[in-house]
């Protein structure tokens, strides 16, 4: 059963997922912030699925189960697109771009086939443990993915603080989520992670780009140098 | 069970990475921000000099004005980063020195950028008590 915390949660993420697209718009940066957009935009569909489902069926009902991991899923491989993008920005002046769709061609055909493999091996037994299993393995790859690019954004000295932010606050929801799903795993029943962890961190993100947009210029900069934690200076 | 132990334990330790990296973004950002002389009168900050312990101070100060621009958020992630900071200076100062000499300069930072909100929401109220009060 959903308690009054839950409801406002919800309604926080879906307004800040609208913030984002609406503001983007009304910049003229949705173009420009296109992969991110799109994801913001599913996102905020897939709230509004979800809301219908609970009302419709029940928060326990097996029907909003199989929507929530499954839209879950469809939507880890969107985000994968939008760090794609932002890799675009990062490498965007150094003509790769050709290289990085083809490499994100390539993870989604992987990922789509690997998936395919996977359900087809389990569809007899496509328990919650098996899309918790499979959540928590698209996240982890978010994850490498996220990190490589932030390696990239530190060698090449990236200076747009804009830039930085997304991929910073990219960094720490796919690595919250990881673990969050990777606890449920080892802890099937521990309650921070089944009902606590998840929604605060599927606010997270739009929180931070909601706030990375509207706050941060387009052309503020600032030294990476600055991020790198140095005990022994 | 071990595949899930070993994303468990490389999530919480990049996890923490991200987020150091997150918070030190804001206070090196918050940095750059000149405080104006009334933040200073209001919180007896001369310089940039300013000592990790009025964190907490500050933070009390920050909450008797009323929100600006939606940085709450950003200074409850401050708030756990000056945490995190007080933990590594107990943990590792007796240890590692530089540790600790490090983690004294960023909880400075992290209460420079508590006054910087300060002054923005000071500056934020002024206005709106000039715009809708003294206005009309």
């Amino acid at each position: 059963m959903l308690g009054p915390t839950d409801y406002v949660v919800w309604f926080l993420g879906f307004s800040l997922e609208v913030f984002v697209v609406v503001y983007s718009l009304a910049r003229r940066q949705f173009i420009r912030y296109l992969t991110l957009n799109l994801y913001m935009m599913a996102a905020a569909m897939a709230t509004c699925a979800h809301f219908y489902f609970v009302e419709h069926y029940g928060f326990s009902s097996m029907a909003y189960r199989y929507l929530y991991y499954y839209s879950d899923a469809l939507l880890t491989i969107l985000l994968y697109f939008s760090v794609f993008g932002l890799y675009q920005h990062v490498f965007g002046e150094m003509q790769a771009s050709r290289y990085i769709r083809a490499a994100s061609l390539m993870l989604l055909v992987g990922t789509a086939c690997v998936s395919f493999m996977v359900v087809r091996e389990s569809q007899n037994h496509l328990t919650s443990r098996f899309v918790v299993q499979l959540s928590q393995n698209l996240y982890f790859v978010g994850l490498v993915l996220i990190y490589i690019l932030w390696g990239a954004v530190m060698k090449l000295r990236e200076t747009r603080t804009r830039v930085i932010q997304l991929v910073l606050a990219l960094g720490i929801y796919f690595s919250a989520y990881s673990a969050t799903y990777a606890l449920r795993n080892l802890f099937p029943d521990l309650v921070l992670a089944r009902s606590i962890l998840p929604p605060l961190v599927g606010t997270w993100l739009p929180l931070a780009w909601a706030c990375t947009l509207w706050r941060v210029p387009e052309e503020a900069r600032l030294q990476t140098a600055v991020l790198v934690a140095n005990p022994a200076r | 069970m071990i595949l899930a132990s070993f994303i468990l334990v490389i999530s919480i330790a990049l996890l923490m990475q991200f987020f150091v990296s997150y918070c030190r973004l804001q206070v090196a950002a918050g940095r750059r921000v000149e405080l104006s002389d009334s933040a200073r009168e209001a919180t007896g900050i001369q310089g940039q000099g300013v000592s990790g312990d009025e964190f907490l101070r500050l933070r009390r100060l920050v909450e008797l004005c009323p929100e600006t621009n939606g940085d709450t958020y950003k200074l409850g992630a401050i708030h756990a980063y000056h945490a995190f900071l007080g933990m590594v200076q107990m943990l590792f100062g007796p240890v590692v020195p530089g540790a600790a000499a490090w983690a004294t300069n960023e909880r400075a930072g992290c209460s420079y950028y508590a006054a910087v909100a300060l002054d923005a929401r000071i500056m934020q109220t002024r206005r709106i008590y000039e715009n809708d009060f003294l206005a009309s």
